[in-house]
């Protein structure tokens, strides 16, 4: 065989029968590298990596300060820390589960239209699984179709949402606050977002971030209307389904609202009033802080990679501070490094108690500041100092509420109470203010922290040194004003509109119930005479029923059931503490006497009115026997007498005798009391007759 | 089958007690109904102005004015929220109570009396009568009651409606002071005052219930001291006379033991314990008692009212009691200027010691 060199690269020998044959060069290895690289089945890129390697070694090599470059030109570290797999997220892992297998619920619906074949066996487990808890759901979703994930800020809701929606299989879309929010605008983008089909061909999970905004009322309505009109899809899907299950696809296909894809929800606090209506449609999952090793662990890795130098104390420090706040820990952390890298030996120096005045300190803490006098300072640093944390902390009517609660139990010098009156001065002024604060465009805003100044300046002693803590809670005083209130509505609603268009709700939470209070409950068992004590009762009787109260057993104490008015009014108008333990003592006694007499009078009442029925009954029947000849008689003889000329057959037998004429007639009347036929009652003929 | 005060509650313009004037003055509106005025009852609570308002009712349209029922309207504000509203109505008249609706008082005022204004009411009773040759019309009477409390905006819209639709609808408005009715309102009503009953009046009026109901007076001194304690509210004194009748076995004694409302009691003794003990953990004890109070449902201003009147009266020093009356007013102007009862009902009491200290 010769090799012969041919034109271009192709090799070609001539055969031992002289023909000439091309060789093809064979493919480089190389390429196939290339697409054995590219498939991700395989793994990990060894060539790659090796590859990063060599360059972050050069890199390390060219540059001494490459911390400097990288801070001052990359991202905010805490886009670019943020978690990126359901691996990489701190915090419980047990809400994170508890996302992900609200997610995986839908799994069943969402990916067995979608993308039957991509359904793992795992998948199709669980969604069987689904499927026996929910076996309400035709379609095999969770039972509550929205996700309301809430917790302080900083704490990685918004990371854990968007994590696990990717880990689950979905796309994400988010709504969050910057976004135009107000009625038409997001019904369509929600509607779009959920509705319809995109070109990914992954399904959209839609996560709606920051929705506890006094704003967001519009979105909310928004959210609810889709649950509910989702809801009523769902009953008319699961009736249909009974009857055919084709049918049902097609109509809900038709009506387009049964809900299809997961919504998430993120907001800080769950109590806010524009949520109040969405809490009872949604899945709630409350976020705590992480456990504090869990953070620095990553605290830690974060400082690794930056090849920040922070002590594993520096680094407790800083978590406290933050009060789990993974965020800002992250945002203290880039700000050292810069520091850092400007200059480095200073770095270690740079005083964390420098961030701790930047750092929101508790309103009860600086509350209890205010009271402390440090002997040692200046008044004026303490001042300063104090006014900052309070501008910090800028919840000023906190701090103004702890300020009143608590400056009655601190020690303070004071010629009769001159301080606590001038101190109700200010809190008049920091009243008035408040109310306007949302007038005037927040002008007043920065005369904020006035108030606790003025009580730092009146209260401060240097006799303060435990923390206190005020005795009496808004918060339940609130509580109580609220159901106390509700029980004088009840009780306006249960009078008789007669009684009530003679009073209304302050007079009779000032006048009537209170001495209604004494009559119903007088201690009659020291009456010797029955015909006082009967009238007594009567009268009790009266005003019982007047205001239509009923009776009830008291079950919340630990004290033997007793006996009780319901609606429980006691509860508002008593105050002094002997009588209201005779609520509990003598009334029981007292009301189940009276409970008896008004079942005995009602019993009377019946029977008198039955006993009146009769009678009349009896004179009525007399009464006709009289009036023989009077006018309607005649006047429906005449009509019998032209029913009989037209020659019927209504004349059969007697169904009734009428007046004088004997002959046996059938008649129909129809009767209706009123105008509504709802209403209905025995009538006799008697009465028709008169 | 109920309470005395309303038991024995007028109901006809003849059966009036107290204030014969008043009552002559509605005689003569009742007797030319056709020509009824608007009208704005204002007068202390419980002297009977809605007793009056319905008795003149009663004399003009018959007693079905006391056939009542409720309704429930709805009503749709501009920002679509949904209004629930009761309605408390008769055949001829229908009552409003504005503190119900809270700030959308202007849209129920609107909506709602617009559509009874255009609704033409026709009288078929008095169409027969040959005198006026036709359907005669007849207006529905529209009762606003706590029309003080009205906002401005509802009053604004109220005073066109008053004049254009005069034809078919009167409004009665009843109010305790007219100092917050715009002067428009005031200029279109006629201005109804209804006095408080006077002490004396009071003693009759619970005499003759007393009567009725069988309870032995051995003195009319203990109505007189009902009567006292009452300050002319009727309703208060009916309602204490009949508590005193049945925890005393139906028999009034001179010394029987008044009986007061339990808040009245307890605002008693903390004027007491501020004269007596005047010190930081008195204050604390009052603030105690101040927070219980007002979770009770009552109001800060009766709270602050009725301790300034409780310390005057405990108090002997002239001059401390002027200091009283002024601090009271001060701090009065400051709840209704504030949101924080607290504050100020506490601020008060510090005041008030102070100023006893000298």
């Amino acid at each position: 065989m010769l090799f012969g060199p041919t034109e271009d690269q192709r090799l070609s020998f001539v055969s031992g029968n002289g023909k000439t044959v091309h060789l093809r060069k064979k493919p480089a290895k190389d390429v196939i590298d290339l697409n054995w690289k590219h498939d991700e089945s395989y793994g990990i890129d060894i060539n790659q990596l090796l590859q990063r390697c060599e360059d972050t070694k050069n890199a390390a090599k060219q540059g001494p300060v490459p911390g400097c470059v990288k801070h001052s030109t990359s991202q905010l570290w805490t886009e670019k820390w943020k978690p990126r797999t359901f691996f990489d997220l701190v915090g419980n892992e047990k809400t994170n589960r508890r996302v992900l297998k609200w997610l995986r619920q839908w799994s069943p619906l969402v990916f067995g239209q979608e993308l039957p074949k991509k359904s793992s066996s795992v998948r199709e487990k669980l969604g069987a699984d689904g499927a026996v808890l929910d076996f309400e759901d035709p379609l095999q979703r969770p039972y509550k179709k929205i996700l309301l994930l809430n917790g302080p800020p900083g704490i990685g809701k918004t990371s854990v949402a968007h994590v696990v929606a990717k880990q689950a299989g979905f796309s994400v879309i988010e709504i969050n606050a910057s976004d135009e929010r107000a009625g038409p605008h997001v019904k369509d983008r929600i509607h779009n977002a959920l509705f319809n089909h995109t070109f990914d061909d992954r399904p959209v999970c839609l996560i709606a971030d920051e929705i506890d905004g006094s704003i967001e009322t519009g979105f909310v309505k928004v959210l609810i209307d889709i649950v509910n009109s989702d809801f009523r899809a769902t009953q008319r899907l699961a009736s249909g389904a009974s009857n055919t299950v084709q049918r049902g696809k097609r109509k809900q296909r038709s009506s387009g609202k049964v809900l299809t894809r997961p919504i998430i929800t993120i907001c800080n606090n769950v109590y806010a009033s524009a949520l109040e209506k969405l809490r009872p449609h949604c899945e709630i999952i409350t976020f705590q802080r992480p456990a504090e090793s869990a953070l620095l662990e990553r605290l830690s890795h974060v400082c690794r990679k930056e090849k920040l130098q922070l002590g594993k104390k520096r680094l407790k420090e800083l978590s406290e501070l933050s009060q789990g706040d993974l965020r800002s820990c992250l945002n203290n952390m880039q700000f050292m490094a810069s520091l850092q890298a400007e200059a480095p030996e200073s770095a270690d120096a740079v005083q964390i108690s420098d961030q701790v005045k930047d750092m929101a300190i508790s309103w009860y803490r600086i509350c209890n500041q205010i009271f402390r006098r440090n002997p040692h300072e200046d008044a004026k640093v303490q001042f300063g100092r104090l006014l900052r944390d309070v501008e910090i902390n800028s919840n000023y009517q906190r701090i103004v509420q702890g300020c009143f609660a608590m400056f009655p139990e601190v020690k303070f010098s004071d010629h009769s109470l001159q301080k606590p009156s001038a101190a109700a001065d200010w809190l008049y002024f920091n009243d008035l203010m408040f109310k306007s604060l949302f007038e005037h465009n927040g002008d007043l805003l920065r005369y904020n922290s006035v108030v606790p100044m003025a009580f730092f300046n009146l209260f401060s002693d240097i006799a303060n040194k435990d923390d206190v803590r005020g005795k009496v809670n808004e918060f339940d005083h609130r509580e109580r004003l609220r159901n106390n209130d509700s029980i004088v509505l009840a009780t306006l609603h249960r009078a008789p509109p007669i009684l009530k268009i003679f009073m209304n709700k302050s007079s009779l939470a000032l006048e009537v119930l209170p001495l209604l209070d004494y009559i119903l409950v007088p201690d009659f068992s020291k009456v010797r005479n029955n015909q006082i004590k009967t009238a007594l009762l009567n009268n009790i009787v009266a005003a019982l029923s007047s205001f239509d109260l009923s009776f009830s057993e008291r079950v919340d104490t630990d004290l033997p059931r007793v006996t009780c008015i319901e609606p429980p009014f006691d509860k508002v108008t008593l105050m002094d503490e002997k009588r209201v333990k005779e609520v509990f003592t003598k009334r029981p006694s007292i009301l189940n006497v009276v409970l008896a007499k008004a079942q005995e009078s009602k019993v009377r009442k019946r029977t008198i009115e039955q006993a009146k029925v009769d009678k009349l009954d009896l004179e009525s029947a007399r009464k006709k026997h009289k009036t023989t000849s009077s006018k309607p008689v005649d006047y429906f003889k005449a009509q019998y007498a032209n029913v009989q000329t037209k020659g019927n057959e209504t004349i059969e037998d007697s169904g009734c005798v009428i007046g004088g004429s004997r002959e046996p007639v059938k008649i129909w009347i129809k009767y209706k009391e009123g105008f509504s036929d709802a209403v209905r009652k025995d009538v006799t003929w008697n009465s028709l007759w008169e | 089958m109920s309470l005395w005060v309303d038991k024995y509650r007028p109901k006809s313009l003849d059966a009036l007690t107290h204030t014969p004037r008043l009552t002559h003055l509605l005689k003569s509106l009742s007797v030319e109904p056709r020509d009824l005025p608007h009208l704005l009852f204002y007068g202390p609570n419980g002297a009977g102005k809605k007793t009056r308002c319905m008795a003149l009712l009663q004399s003009i349209f018959g007693s079905g004015v006391y056939k009542l029922k409720i309704d429930v309207r709805q009503f749709t504000t501009p920002s679509n929220r949904k209004l629930e509203l009761n309605v408390v109505s008769s055949p001829y008249h229908l009552e409003i109570t504005p503190s119900d609706m809270g700030n959308n008082d202007r849209i129920v005022i609107q909506e709602l009396l617009k559509e009874v204004a255009q609704m033409e009411q026709v009288d078929f009773q008095t169409a027969s009568g040959a005198d006026t040759g036709g359907l005669a019309h007849r207006y529905k009477c529209v009762i606003i009651n706590e029309a003080d409390s009205l906002t401005r905006d509802a009053q604004a819209a109220l005073r066109r409606t008053m004049e254009k639709y005069s034809r078919n609808i009167r409004f009665i408005m009843l109010c305790e002071s007219m100092s917050s009715m715009i002067a428009p309102i005031k200029s279109r009503c006629l201005l109804v005052r209804t006095p408080a009953p006077t002490t004396q009046e009071t003693v009759d009026a619970l005499a003759k219930v007393g009567g009725q109901e069988k309870v032995t007076v051995e003195d009319a001194v203990i109505l007189g001291a009902i009567a006292e304690s009452c300050d002319g509210n009727l309703r208060k004194a009916l309602l204490t006379f009949e508590s005193m009748a049945l925890n005393n076995e139906m028999c009034l004694k001179p010394s029987t033991a008044l009986i007061r409302a339990d808040w009245v009691v307890v605002i008693l003794k903390m004027a007491n314990r501020i004269l007596k003990d005047r010190s930081v953990s008195s204050l604390v004890e009052c603030r105690a008692t101040l927070y219980d109070l007002l979770a009770h449902c009552i109001p800060a201003k009766v709270i602050i009212q009725e301790l300034a009147f409780a310390l005057l009266d405990a108090i002997h020093d002239d001059s401390h009691k002027i200091a009283v009356v002024q601090w009271a007013s001060v701090f009065d102007e400051r709840l209704r200027l504030g949101n924080k009862p607290i504050y100020h009902l506490e601020g008060f009491i510090a005041r008030v010691m102070c100023e006893v200290d000298g």
